[in-house]
């Protein structure tokens, strides 16, 4: 850790550096409004000035972020933002989770589109397989880091990810973008904008994905490509965020090599299909602004020849803003939610019981932002009441304490509580491991991971404290946490039925992640913006003293790098090409047993090229100097480790 | 491999860090508020004869101390003065108001508060004269624009000069195209 502190010593030097930069010229003052309109300036995110209030680590990432991360996928995007770890686990598996407990399902993250939940009450993990979206036509993506769960509910345990799409007056042109990977494999989508008449403005859009598969160790194909395809529509009212209907609906293939032990390995393919229809209204009600939101939601898991899931989704949320007073600002919702899960097991491999689940929440939530000193110190205060059927309402309350010695200076404090409820597959279904020779006597048993429809939730107590600055050409942020867990989910030796060992799931394991997060956004010059991302984290979970539970909680943690970062380089050249070179690097991943992933860097570059006003191409090499590495190995459905070296992508955009 | 990989993007970044020339983007937006000063008029009722033209910012000032200096200057013959109102009721009798960043969630609470006051407002949050506001920035590649609402301009009793009209990006509201 020391080493990595004194390699990264340069960085914080240059960056320091640049921010010491003197202002420019009072003559400005002189100028015509013809030449100032004409002067280029340079241009500060306005991102970090909207977050300068907020007394939470949160990270936006712009249009133009994701633009420029030459990203294809949403994970990749998440890159740029300290504490989120983004580790690969094939063509289109990825692992992805904020401060730490990572898992190819990382359970205790909240991720929603437009306010619509997509993890999946299956695993309570996103199923990022198949959450291919048009990235042209996403406006932002809000990363919370820490619980947000008293404002946005279960799941938002350790972090949330709000991914917010154009409005439909924002898209009013015609897009066709075609691309062509190294392998000659191809990808098209198209968007088209319209206006509806007076009152409204919408778009549809069609794409399909067709990515290449990765390989295993020795470069033989682990035939895990993704195709698949989307469409979809967003309707706006012409009035700013006054109603929106949304639908999409998608098809996902996605094969996956399955590894058990004994009788060997199991192609499996993953299908997954589904639809979704929303809404949204919004008006002023009580002196303050309402919003109503609702969605139906459906999706069909086909797992063959495993499983087979379905999950039908209702929700209604409601909510209210309205300020009280001078100092006091009031948000108050309450929301409605009913699952219908229909499982069905096609093998002995995995098996549930019941093979039907209905779940019904409830949930309420309050909280108060007062501005103890105006413009100097905020307090805000929430609450969150959750309950699940006939479960124990939850409550998740939490503080933030805002300081703004100065315009340009925040800095917070922030504690809160936050529960995880336990996933229908720890509850309910049993799955097997593999199989194990007893060393005395010497037979053979199945190792089967044993159903407990007693598990409680798991809590999190949460502390941070951060800083931010904002600067002239850009802003600095560091942030320290502590998350301590207790009642997490752990396994440990069950009941040996013979030919069957079981390893049973209980509520006995405690964690303690800690770490530290800094990020940095500079525009060092007119030509170039530069932004780096780094985490230094640690991951304990105390000590039981029963081996198998602590073997267990040992692999868990060996999940997790202790420290990795991204550092991107953003260029604009002249005639408005664009070159972007990121490099990303990763501490190892302590895995037990043979294989392991090594600590890797990889280099990535980005090009575009308009070629006039309607045309333009873009380069995106991914892994530039072809360091063959791996990633992440799935924990759920184990699979062999997955291998990629350099890609390249040739993409060309036509907007009319 | 990673040291030197960081080391020769280090040496890359410091061939590419001249001085700055370009203002920065508050800097500018600083300029164009008290442009917009000296091209709007007011109705008398609002800016009675002598009176100084209030250029407020409500919310977290972002222009560092950029404004400061636009008080050495006069506007229309007058005084310019920074003050920065603690609520939208209290921007009431400001001339040109900034809603920073900080106010975006309660952006329509605060169009609401400011109806019908003779107080041209200016933001650079997104959507601001789609919401009613009366002249929103834009920063298009690295220079800053702006659209105006002519709604809100006629709503609130203002007028601004044609110059300014014709240099807008967009022009919004009643009498717009």
């Amino acid at each position: 850790m020391a080493r990595l502190i004194g390699r990264l010593r340069p960085l914080g030097w240059v960056l320091a550096m640049v921010a010491a930069r003197p202002a420019g010229a009072a003559e400005l003052l002189d100028l015509s409004l013809e030449q100032l309109s004409s002067l280029e300036v340079v241009s500060v995110s306005r991102k970090a000035q909207r977050l300068a209030d907020t007394p939470a680590a949160v990270t936006v990432l712009t249009a133009e972020d994701i633009r420029r991360s030459g990203a294809r996928s949403i994970p990749e995007v998440l890159r740029l933002v300290p504490g989120v770890q983004v580790a690969r686990i094939g063509a289109g598996r990825w692992a992805v989770s904020v401060r730490g407990l990572n898992s190819r399902f990382a359970s205790r993250l909240l991720v929603q589109i437009d306010g619509r939940s997509v993890y999946s009450p299956l695993f309570s993990g996103v199923i990022w397989e198949f959450q291919n979206l048009m990235l042209e036509d996403v406006a932002r993506i809000e990363v919370v880091r820490g619980p947000g769960a008293s404002l946005w509910g279960a799941n938002a345990v350790n972090g949330v990810i709000n991914i917010v799409t154009r409005r439909a007056s924002e898209t009013p042109e015609a897009l066709v973008r075609l691309s062509v990977d190294q392998s000659g494999r191809p990808e098209a989508a198209v968007r088209q904008g319209f206006r509806w008449g007076e009152s409204a403005s919408g778009r549809v859009f069609a794409l399909s994905v067709n990515r290449a598969p990765f390989e295993d160790a020795r470069g033989h194909s682990l035939g895990d490509e993704q195709t698949g395809w989307r469409a979809g529509f967003r309707l706006d009212s012409a009035q700013r965020n006054q109603w929106r209907v949304s639908g999409e609906a998608f098809r996902q293939r996605s094969p996956e090599t399955v590894d058990l032990p004994a009788p060997g390995a199991l192609d499996a393919t993953f299908d997954y299909e589904g639809a979704f229809l929303s809404g949204e209204r919004r008006g002023h009600w009580l002196g303050g602004e309402a919003t109503l939101r609702g969605y139906v939601d459906y999706v069909k898991m086909i797992f063959d020849p495993i499983a087979s899931a379905t999950v039908s989704t209702g929700d209604l949320d409601f909510q209210h803003r309205v300020n009280a007073g001078k100092r006091h600002e009031w948000i108050w919702g309450a929301g409605v939610r009913y699952q219908h899960v229909d499982t069905d097991s096609r093998s002995n491999i995995i098996s549930f019981a019941p093979d039907v689940t209905q779940l019904k929440t409830f949930s309420a939530f309050v909280q108060d932002e007062i501005a103890l000193v105006p413009r100097r110190w905020r307090l805000s205060l929430g609450a969150r009441f959750e309950a699940r059927n006939a479960s124990v309402p939850e409550w998740q309350p939490s503080a933030r304490l805002l300081w703004t010695p100065t315009d340009r200076d925040s800095v917070w404090v922030h504690g809160s509580r936050a529960v995880r409820t336990p996933s229908i597959g720890e509850r309910y279904a049993n799955l097997v491991y593999g199989t194990r020779t007893l060393p005395f006597p010497p037979v053979v048993v199945t190792i089967v991971g044993q159903r407990n429809p007693d598990l409680k939730a798991e809590h999190l107590r949460a502390v941070e404290l951060g800083y931010r600055r904002q600067w002239d050409i850009g802003s600095t942020e560091a942030v320290v946490f502590r998350h301590r867990y207790d009642n997490l989910i752990g396994s440990d030796l069950g009941p040996l039925a013979f030919p069957n060992q079981y390893i049973v799931r209980d509520n006995g394991s405690a964690a303690v992640v800690e770490g530290l997060e800094l990020s940095a956004d500079a525009r060092v010059s007119d030509r170039m913006r530069l932004l780096a991302a780094l985490t230094l984290m640690r991951t304990d979970y105390d000590r039981t003293g029963r081996p198998v539970h602590d073997e267990a909680d040992a692999q868990r943690a060996s999940r997790n790098a202790d420290h990795w970062f991204t550092l991107q380089a953003r260029f604009d050249l002249p005639a408005r090409r664009e070159m972007d070179v990121t490099v990303r690097h990763s501490g190892a991943l302590k895995a037990p047993g043979a294989e392991r992933v090594g600590s890797y860097t990889v280099v990535d570059l980005r090009y575009s090229h308009p070629w006039n006003r309607y045309f333009e191409w873009e380069l995106t090499v991914d892994d530039l100097f072809d360091d063959h590495h791996t990633e992440f190995n799935s924990d759920q459905f184990p699979s062999p480790y997955a291998y990629q070296g350099r890609r390249c992508v040739l993409t060309g955009r036509w907007r009319f | 491999m990673f040291a030197r990989l960081l080391a020769s993007f280090l040496l890359l970044l410091s061939c590419v860090v001249p001085a700055l020339a370009a203002p920065t983007e508050y800097q500018l937006k600083a300029v164009f508020l008290l442009n917009f000063a000296r091209y709007a008029t007011w109705p008398e009722a609002a800016l009675p004869p002598g009176a100084p033209i209030d250029i407020c910012v409500l919310g977290r000032d972002p222009f560092g101390t950029h404004l400061a200096g636009l008080e050495s200057r006069l506007a229309q013959g007058r005084a310019v003065r920074i003050r920065y109102p603690e609520s939208a009721e209290r921007a009431r009798d400001c001339q040109v108001l900034f809603l920073a960043a900080s106010e975006q969630r309660r952006l329509n609470a605060t169009l609401r508060d400011l109806d019908g006051a003779p107080v041209l407002t200016v933001s650079d949050i997104d959507g601001f004269v789609e919401a009613g506001g009366a002249i929103g920035f834009v920063t298009e590649d690295d220079r800053v624009r702006f659209d105006i609402n002519r709604g809100t301009l006629e709503h609130d009793g203002l007028k601004l000069s044609a110059q300014l009209l014709k240099l807008a990006r967009r022009l919004v509201g009643e009498d717009g195209p």
